[in-house]
């Protein structure tokens, strides 16, 4: 074959005076080869070259030691202090699976942009799609306190945060000066946990809900894998500390073996595998309400169990997602008695006898969904 | 404990503040960068100043850079910003001469092996008659690593430009360095001469 383009000494001594010779293409060093072997010169040329780059290096190497001057040194140890304190409340997932859920999510949201003209959307859709709303139900005073870890975790797909509690005026002040601008309070008016996030699903704007721990103990850098799930066509995704790269940070003996007896249980009763019944970390999308029967008399489990326990009885589409649960921030984990795990075995008796098996209508989310994923390769 | 991690993954830890993921990509990237910096200044006590500059404002800026695979070019931009900046400040036209040099003590006398003093002396100057340009181009390849398609980017020249540039960069520093290390070496020879002339 012949040479592709540099036939001359003259050229080749242009063209390596330019390019290393690793960075020639394979068509041009092949022919630099073949050239080489005839012609001593070019030879001794690009000998010449790659002596005068290590020759340049050599020279411009520090003879000192070259160190970042101490001030700038102790504000970057400072700023790493509070990333570090950060970084042990929130252990992350696997950066690559965050990576992978983010970008999936974030392609969607695109795809909606640019494809769905926003004359043809439907009213309830916001700009994004699908919108995320974060609600993080407010407990006690010292969750205020240390509400700006979580809120700093927050990823940028997430469209709305909602804050909800019984909050008195001084601690609506409080919160109102950290906020982001797209986080909303609401005050609650039941009592507990449950109508906290009843009354705050109502208020949710997003067509993904996802339900985050104040105490830090669900880390928000993980919202991306849970949407991800629920792109990829399922109704809710419960957050698992036990199965593969689910791991509690914030548990002990009696709580793993309680928590797991009970999993078991369920996944005997519902016969579908179950492997975390106890955690509350859930993402699911906002028009499933509409088909479930949530009431917040059956307070004593959390919310998000029944949220699970109903969906299962609908036969909506469940997924686990491994997650890390954090330790709490203020170092208060909650244990649950004796009467908790009476009160949720009956719950979950009641839930089986009475659930029926419901065919969902297929709503217009679900009708854009499998275009959705067509069009950027997700089936 | 960030040892082994991907630049990318260092950069957006370090975009989060984590100081040790920040100090690891110094590790990486002083002496390159050190290296560029003296070469455009000819200056190695200037250099070290404006290598820490450059780091700081890198720290400073992280947040900002928004496509994290490109880290390096970005840092050898702000480098090359530090220095345009430093020639500005001087009002002065790049090295010329072995005159200028020596004003601005770059020719030091420091403890060493004498052949290495020399040599970097030599490439100094070969260095000093290359235009600002080509000088740019050539340092950014050798010690930046950078492609020449970076390197068109940064210096917003076409990449035909570019290879002109960093072609013709190379063949004047070979030039260069053997013409003046031909006259170091009859001045040698010369001072030897005297010497033995002055000898009883």
């Amino acid at each position: 074959m012949k040479d592709p383009m540099y036939t001359s000494c003259s050229d080749w001594e242009e063209k390596l005076a330019a390019v290393h010779l690793d960075d020639l293409l394979p068509a041009e060093r092949r022919a630099f080869n073949r050239h080489a072997a005839s012609c001593a010169a070019c030879a001794a040329i690009l000998a010449d070259y790659l002596d005068i780059d290590a020759l340049i290096r050599r020279s411009l190497t520090p003879k000192r030691p070259l160190e970042l001057p101490q001030d700038f040194v102790f504000e970057i140890e400072q700023k790493t202090g509070e990333e570090q304190l950060v970084k042990q409340i929130f252990a992350n997932q696997s950066i690559d699976l965050l990576q992978e859920a983010t970008l999936i999510v974030e392609e969607a949201q695109k795809q909606w942009e640019e494809h769905i003209p926003t004359t043809r959307r439907p009213l309830e859709f916001s700009s994004r799609y699908p919108s995320v709303s974060a609600v993080i139900p407010i407990q006690n005073d010292d969750e205020i306190q240390n509400l700006h870890y979580v809120l700093r975790s927050i990823p940028p797909i997430v469209t709305e945060v909602i804050l909800v509690g019984s909050f008195q005026n001084e601690a609506i002040a409080i919160l109102s000066r950290h906020l982001p601008t797209n986080a909303r309070i609401i005050v609650q008016t039941g009592k507990g946990k449950s109508n906290a996030l009843i009354e705050s699903f109502d208020a949710c704007t997003g067509n993904i809900i996802v339900t985050l721990e104040a105490n830090g103990s669900t880390n928000p850098a993980e919202i991306p894998l849970f949407v991800s799930k629920l792109i990829a066509g399922n109704h809710l995704a419960k957050g698992s500390r036990f199965i593969k790269g689910g791991v509690s940070n914030d548990t002990n003996l009696l709580r793993s073996l309680s928590s797991y007896g009970l999993s078991k249980f369920v996944s005997k009763l519902f016969k579908t595998p179950l492997s975390d019944l106890c955690y509350g970390y859930t993402a699911f999308w906002k028009h499933c309400l509409n088909y479930l029967e949530i009431d917040c008399d059956s307070s004593g489990i959390e919310l998000e169990t029944l949220l699970y326990l109903r969906m299962l009885n609908h036969t909506l589409k469940v997924v686990e997602v491994p997650s890390v649960e954090c330790p709490s921030i203020d170092g208060q984990s909650e244990w649950p008695t004796f009467q908790y795990f009476w009160k949720m075995l009956k719950v979950l008796v009641k839930a089986r006898m009475t659930g029926r098996i419901r065919d969902i209508h297929q709503s217009v989310y679900m009708e854009i969904l499998p275009n959705l994923k067509r069009s950027h390769g997700l089936t | 404990m960030l040892t082994g991690m991907s630049d990318t993954s260092l950069v957006k830890l370090a975009q989060a503040g984590n100081g040790e993921a920040f100090g690891m990509l110094f590790q990486q990237y002083k002496m390159e960068i050190f290296g560029y910096l003296r070469g455009r200044l000819g200056n190695a006590e200037e250099a070290y100043d404006l290598t820490q500059r450059t780091f700081l404002k890198a720290w400073q800026k992280l947040p900002q850079l928004h496509d994290v695979s490109k880290f390096k070019p970005w840092l050898y931009t702000i480098a090359r910003n530090e220095a345009n900046d430093w020639w500005q400040s001087k009002v002065k036209t790049p090295l010329e001469s072995l005159e200028q040099l020596e004003e601005q003590h770059v020719l030091v006398s420091k403890p060493g092996p004498e052949d290495e003093v020399a040599e970097t002396e030599l490439v100094m100057l070969a260095l000093a008659e290359l235009s600002p340009k080509y000088r740019d181009c050539l340092l950014l390849q050798i010690e930046g690593g950078l492609t020449l398609s970076e390197i068109a980017g940064m210096l917003g020249i076409t990449q035909e430009s570019a290879t002109t540039y960093a072609s013709n960069a190379r063949r004047q520093f070979r030039q260069a360095y053997r013409r003046l290390k031909g006259e170091l070496n009859i001045a040698i020879e010369g001072s030897i001469l005297v010497e033995r002339r002055l000898k009883p």
